[in-house]
């Protein structure tokens, strides 16, 4: 099946392509899509030019499985698997070795600065592609995770509005569950 | 005047070249100089958007995030939001390598938390947690009431020194994650049973709940916990008395089994009056504090003394009621709360020759898809309800004193206060 083109414009007006069955990836442009309101450029004004590319890299890499091959094989199968655990070993396998390939592929895509960490979680959200969303909130996640409050407040450009002494009492909670943590 | 200018321009001055050290070590190296201000607001936007920043908050641990309260009171009040709690619950809970159980205390005081750990190999712990008592507090003969609600435990101690009569118990409510713990009440009088603790989800509080027996059935009291309020809004305040909220309508079944919370409700077996066919679970709404009678899916014994095995648990936050089966254990599942609609969900068949009430089956939670069981108050064992398979995990954990074990979700938000 041959898919349509579908164009989409920046907020700072540069236009970029995107087939028909990558742009479902995101939940936003499927419903324009679905919505019948297409004529021609789709504009995103909250989306500008240097992030827009990124965006539509993933969506090529997950639109694809998104729309044709999982959709067909889904009709039946899904239901079975909820009744019978275990699942075919083969299948097992080659799902295996599909989940490890979109693993390498991911960790390539996401290397890049803070940045565009923010810009990309920012377009993510706006559009509805709920798994690169989670990969930017988990990679932000990652970034903050070993960070103390100064750094986190520096990071975000946050001023501490706490007065001096909630800071304190802020501070002996934190002792208290610093030093009173039973598991982990 | 124009000292007053002088200081302005001087301060901002100073204000502006601060910014700008703290965008040089962060992120100057990483962009042309013109994009920064762009750039800024993306990431001002991310903080900004509540939803956003929950969702990247609350893949962190637990440990992680208290650290992050002292950030600025937005974050503080974030991560003390109900809202955020329960989200973090939700992606926190599901491990399915880990379970803790709350197995007793033992005479010093200690919690004992068994920890079966199910990856690679199968791994059966037990630590001992000793709640933070209060200064000088010195325990007798404590013991757990109820079940863990979100993560806090009740418990109550006896100062039996032969004189029982005489003496008063303390009443405890603990969180063993942080340990923080607080006395909520000396009692006044001790002719009283506690029931354990319930949680009304709209109001963000603890509710201890005990009964009175009267000459003819019983009162019930609530204690209201506070517990430490987010920065910027009002703790609550917990109540400093014990508050009836009336009589229960009827008799309830009061033979080893203990009041069952689930979601704001608190709910004991009832025994029906003589001759009436109508056979019935309480339930108390601990939001409205409304009583209100939900109907079994069978008859229950006329005699009490054959509730023997007939008990309430949560599973999945829905009311289960187990009951004995000639082969094991039947539970039900209350499905829809308002016109008392049960399903039966399981069956456990647990074929012995003798006769089955000579051994004790206590169900205890629900754990990947398998059920926890304790038989005989000794022995650990896994049902798997997909194929009626019965697997012994531990035999003799702890001896034979498994009386009240109850599946445990930490949570160290919250932190009670009195």
């Amino acid at each position: 099946m041959s898919s349509t083109k579908i164009f989409l414009k920046s907020s700072d007006d540069k236009t970029f392509e995107i087939d028909e069955t990558a742009a479902r990836a995101s939940e936003t442009l499927k419903n324009i899509i679905d919505g019948g309101c297409l004529d021609g450029v789709i504009p995103l004004p909250n989306v500008s030019s240097n992030i827009l590319p990124k965006v539509i890299e993933y969506c090529k890499k997950h639109g694809g499985d998104n729309g044709s091959s999982k959709k067909i094989a889904n009709g039946g199968v899904d239901k079975d698997k909820e009744i019978l655990p275990d699942y075919d070993e083969e299948e097992d396998k080659r799902e295996k070795v599909r989940v490890d390939e979109l693993k390498k592929w991911e960790e390539e895509y996401m290397d890049f600065d803070q940045q565009v960490l923010y810009d990309l979680m920012l377009a993510a959200n706006y559009l509805h592609i709920k798994g690169l969303l989670d990969l930017t909130v988990e990679k932000a996640a990652s970034m903050i995770r070993g960070r103390t409050p100064d750094q986190i407040r520096e990071n975000f450009n946050i001023n501490s509005d706490f007065t001096p002494e909630e800071e304190e009492e802020m501070i002996l909670i934190e002792d208290e569950w610093d030093d009173e943590w039973a598991f982990d | 005047m124009v000292l007053k200018f002088y200081i302005f321009v001087n301060e901002s001055f100073f204000l502006g070249k601060n910014v700008t050290k703290s965008w040089d070590r962060s992120h100057a190296m990483e962009r042309p100089e013109g994009e920064n201000t762009y750039r800024t607001s993306s990431r001002s936007l991310v903080l900004n958007d509540e939803d956003l920043m929950v969702k990247i908050l609350s893949s962190l641990p637990v440990k992680v995030l208290s650290r992050f309260k002292c950030v600025s009171k937005q974050w503080n009040m974030l991560i003390s939001d109900p809202y955020f709690i329960s989200t973090h619950q939700g992606r926190a809970t599901p491990d399915p390598n880990i379970i803790k159980l709350i197995c007793g205390v033992n005479e010093a005081g200690m919690i004992m938390v068994g920890l079966f750990k199910e990856k690679e190999e199968r791994k059966v712990t037990c630590d001992l947690i000793r709640p933070n008592y209060p200064d000088g507090f010195k325990c007798n003969s404590i013991r757990m009431v109820g079940h863990p609600c979100n993560g806090l435990i009740c418990l109550e101690d006896w100062r039996c020194n032969g004189l029982v009569s005489h003496d008063r118990p303390l009443i405890l409510v603990c969180n063993l994650a942080t340990r923080n713990t607080v006395v909520i009440s000396e009692a006044r009088r001790n002719d009283y049973y506690l029931e354990g603790l319930g949680f009304c989800s709209s109001s963000n509080e603890f509710k201890v709940v005990r009964l009175y027996k009267k000459l003819e059935g019983y009162k019930c009291e609530l204690f209201t916990v506070g517990q430490r309020g987010a920065w910027g809004t009002h703790p609550l305040q917990p109540s400093r008395s014990w508050r009836c909220v009336g009589d229960l309508p009827c008799q309830i079944c009061h033979l080893g089994n203990h009041m069952c919370h689930v979601n704001g409700r608190v709910y004991w077996i009832m025994i029906p009056l003589p001759h009436s066919s109508f056979k019935h679970v309480l339930s108390l709404d601990l939001e409205l504090e409304e009583f209100k009678i939900v109907s079994c899916p069978e008859h229950l014994p006329e005699d009490a003394r054959d509730y023997h095995g007939i008990d309430l648990i949560e599973l999945e936050g829905k009311l289960c009621i187990v009951f004995p089966s000639r082969d094991g254990r039947d539970i039900w599942v209350l499905k829809d709360n308002s016109n008392s609609f049960w399903s039966k969900e399981y069956q456990i068949n647990y074929n012995i020759p003798e006769n089955p009430y000579l051994y004790h089956l206590k169900v205890v939670g629900k754990w990947s898809r398998r059920l926890l069981l304790i038989i005989n108050n000794s022995k650990f064992c896994y049902y798997d309800p997909r194929d009626n398979s019965l697997e012994v995990i531990k035999e003799d954990y702890l001896g034979s004193h498994l009386w009240d074990v109850s599946i445990y979700i930490e949570n160290p938000f919250y932190t009670v206060l009195m």
